[in-house]
């Protein structure tokens, strides 16, 4: 019982950005190229170290990719503390629906701490989001991200949590 | 008439032979039977195409229906044979799942006929004015609570989880955000309004039963079948929680440490809800409070069931020891002693180097009934077993501790000098053998001190010892001083032998 801290947070973006793809990342450290669709929602623990010395048992909900928020998602969303905000740097559009979803969430849960991954960043070639979106971006409290050689990640979810504790 | 071979000269000059190949097709299309044959030629393609349409199912779907209805109608059977593979494992691994539960009390049930229970349920029968049989039933429902999860409602945070000493190790964590987003899906799939809850959820030999409350949600993960009240009393539980801490359960943040104070009350309802599943032998001690209830209730029926459970209950626990006394045998094993007709049956495992069924009838003392073995040859590695293998000859003298170490065998404590010298003997006078370490081996010195007395029977000397020596003193006869020598020479490092005004006198 070191850790009694507990933390809820939610994973939340469009389709196929790499919301299950970064979870496994950070909590298996592993990667597959498949991609198999998230049903509902799929639920992982990780205990992690804050630098501060402080520990805290993150519960992470990762829910399945929506252009909108459903009515189920929402219930999902109760009670979380913080979120990850996943939009595919290869898609433009998942930026905006990743903008999207902030604006529904954020009345939802009352403004929560929250981090913006542009995932995908191995694949930088391919990428739409261009360079000066990018620039503004990053000022906003997204960075850069890739779940498949796990540049950012653990980095972002020990921001989030160090956001939420108080 | 004219007019129409004008009409047909004019068709033959703009379509030329294409006249002949038109009525041709005009044939075709009105032979049914060349009709039927074309569209048989692209009928695959074409369904295949029209599949990738929703139309065509659609209009499918009720011929199809109406045929396969029809067709179960008119054969049975045949559709019975086709389906029987999927359905019966399914059938049979359902009535499996009942008759073993029904085995199961029924086991309960007949092992405590004659059990204390079975004297405290008439009490309580007698008392209540229920049959024998609903309170012995009530009573006989086996099921455990493996763990409790307090859950604060929509968050899913894990606000206090106690669990059995055995249960199945789990994120409860995991457990508790999962069961929440469960509740949420089946909710809003499938009810429309906020009443409804999911309250029961079953998984192979476990049900989970949620009951739910204005701030948590409390879920008792229960192994076996826990009986129809069950979800009622959690939820009696649940509420004395919420008027311990509702606020605390509202506004909880994460930290566990908040809530310590109802631990106690979870542990409470916990405890009195677990039910051992197995009723071993504490379960048969009678509680006190039993006692004293029993004393009051005179009569001949009950004083004969004490009697009959009193019995059962010195038989159980001498049967027990009989087990724990076979067991601790060098190279045998008992796996399980069963009750067959009028003996015991012994069953498990004896290495052919150790004590013989009769050996072990001896050193199984009195048990009132008859034991039979049913013991199969296998390998120890028991030390004492390895000593008997490797020296078959020599018997184990009292003091003489056998250990393993690295592969070899360590002989420790206090033995007889002769059995000492016969091992010596045994080793063929080396300083030991690659597998034996005697180097902690002691004489017993009492034991030395008769040997050499008995060996030295021809002399006029006197065996005597000093602290961890012997002393000789007296007339040795020219052979007796050799032998003596000899001996000396062997027990060099182990015993030391001096001699004291001795003479050799022929
Ligand atoms: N190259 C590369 N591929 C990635 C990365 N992250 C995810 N993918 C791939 O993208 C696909 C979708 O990933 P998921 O993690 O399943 O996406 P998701 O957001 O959970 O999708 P839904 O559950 O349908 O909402 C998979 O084929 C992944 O292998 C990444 O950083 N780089
Ligand atoms: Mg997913």
């Amino acid at each position: 019982m070191n850790a009694s801290i507990s933390k809820k947070i939610c994973l939340i973006g469009d389709f196929a950005v790499g919301k299950t793809s970064l979870v496994r990342r950070f909590v298996d450290e592993a990667f597959s190229d498949d991609y198999l669709t998230t049903v509902g929602v799929k639920i992982s623990t990780k205990r992690v170290r804050l630098p501060k010395g402080s520990e805290v048992k993150l519960i992470v909900w990762d829910i399945a990719g929506h252009e909108r928020l459903s009515t189920v998602s929402k219930t999902y969303l109760q009670g979380a503390s913080g979120y990850v905000l996943v939009a595919d740097g290869t898609r433009a559009n998942t930026l905006q629906t990743a903008l999207a979803l902030k604006a529904q969430v954020d009345p939802l849960l009352h403004e929560p701490p929250w981090v913006g991954l542009l995932n995908k960043y191995d694949l930088e070639a391919e990428w739409e989001v261009t360079a000066t979106q990018q620039q503004t971006l990053l000022k906003q409290g997204w960075s850069l991200s890739s779940a498949k050689t796990g540049t950012g990640v653990e980095a972002a979810f020990l921001r989030l949590a160090e956001m939420m504790l108080p | 008439m004219s007019q129409h071979s004008e009409y047909e000269e004019l068709q033959s000059l703009l379509l030329g032979n294409n006249k002949q190949l038109l009525q041709a097709l005009k044939a075709r299309i009105e032979n049914p039977e060349r009709r039927t044959r074309d569209v048989a030629e692209v009928l695959s393609a074409a369904l295949h195409l029209a599949a990738q349409d929703k139309a065509l199912r659609t209009a499918l779907r009720e011929p199809m229906q109406d045929a396969i209805r029809d067709s179960i109608r008119r054969n049975p059977h045949e559709i019975a044979d086709l389906l029987y593979p999927v359905i019966f494992p399914a059938i049979r691994q359902s009535i499996e799942e009942t008759l073993r539960a029904f085995v199961e009390r029924i086991d309960t049930l007949i092992q405590q006929r004659f059990s204390v229970h079975a004297l405290k349920w008439r009490v309580e029968a007698w008392r209540t004015g229920l049959p024998y049989t609903e309170v012995m039933l009530r009573h006989s429902i086996k099921y455990g609570v493996e763990h409790l999860l307090l859950i604060q409602n929509q968050s899913g945070l894990l606000l206090k989880h106690v669990h059995s000493k055995d249960a199945l190790k789990t994120d409860s964590d995991a457990v508790s955000a999962m069961l929440t987003a469960i509740e949420s899906f089946v909710r809003d799939s499938f009810s429309n309004t906020d009443k409804e809850r999911l309250d029961r959820i079953t998984f192979g030999q476990f049900m989970i039963h949620l009951a739910h409350g204005p701030h948590a949600t409390l879920a008792s993960v229960v192994r076996g079948l826990a009986p129809p009240d069950y979800l009622m009393r959690l939820k009696e539980l649940l509420e004395d929680i919420h008027a311990a801490a509702a606020i605390q359960l509202r506004d909880f943040n994460g930290d566990t440490r908040q809530l310590d104070a109802i631990e106690p009350l979870l542990q409470r309802g916990f405890e009195r809800e677990y039910v051992k599943p197995k009723a071993k032998h504490a379960a048969s001690r009678p509680p006190r409070s039993l006692i004293k209830r029993g004393a009051m209730v005179a009569g001949v029926l009950l004083i004969g069931i004490v009697a009959l459970s009193t019995y059962r209950h010195f038989e159980q626990q001498g049967i027990a020891a009989l087990g724990q006394r076979l067991d601790a045998v060098p190279g045998v094993v008992v796996e399980n002693i069963t009750h067959r007709g009028d003996h015991w049956v012994v069953t498990g495992l004896r290495d052919p180097y150790a004590a013989t069924p009769e050996q072990l009838l001896e050193s199984a003392g009195k048990v009132g009934k008859k034991i039979t073995f049913n013991l199969h040859p296998y390998v120890s590695l028991d030390p004492e077993i390895i000593f008997k293998k490797a020296l078959p000859d020599l018997e184990i003298p009292a003091g003489l501790k056998i250990a393993t170490e690295s592969g070899m065998l360590q002989l420790s404590g206090q033995v007889p000098l002769d059995w000492y010298l016969r091992l010596r003997h045994t080793l063929n006078e080396t300083q030991g053998s690659p597998l034996l370490d005697i180097r902690n081996l002691q004489i017993d010195l009492p034991s030395a001190e008769r040997s050499i007395q008995n060996l030295l029977a021809g002399s006029n000397v006197l065996v005597t010892r000093n602290a961890d020596a012997l002393l000789v003193t007296g007339n040795l006869t020219p052979d007796d001083a050799t032998r003596l020598q000899a001996l000396i020479g062997q027990l060099s490092g182990k015993l030391s032998i001096e001699l004291q005004k001795t003479a050799v006198t022929p």
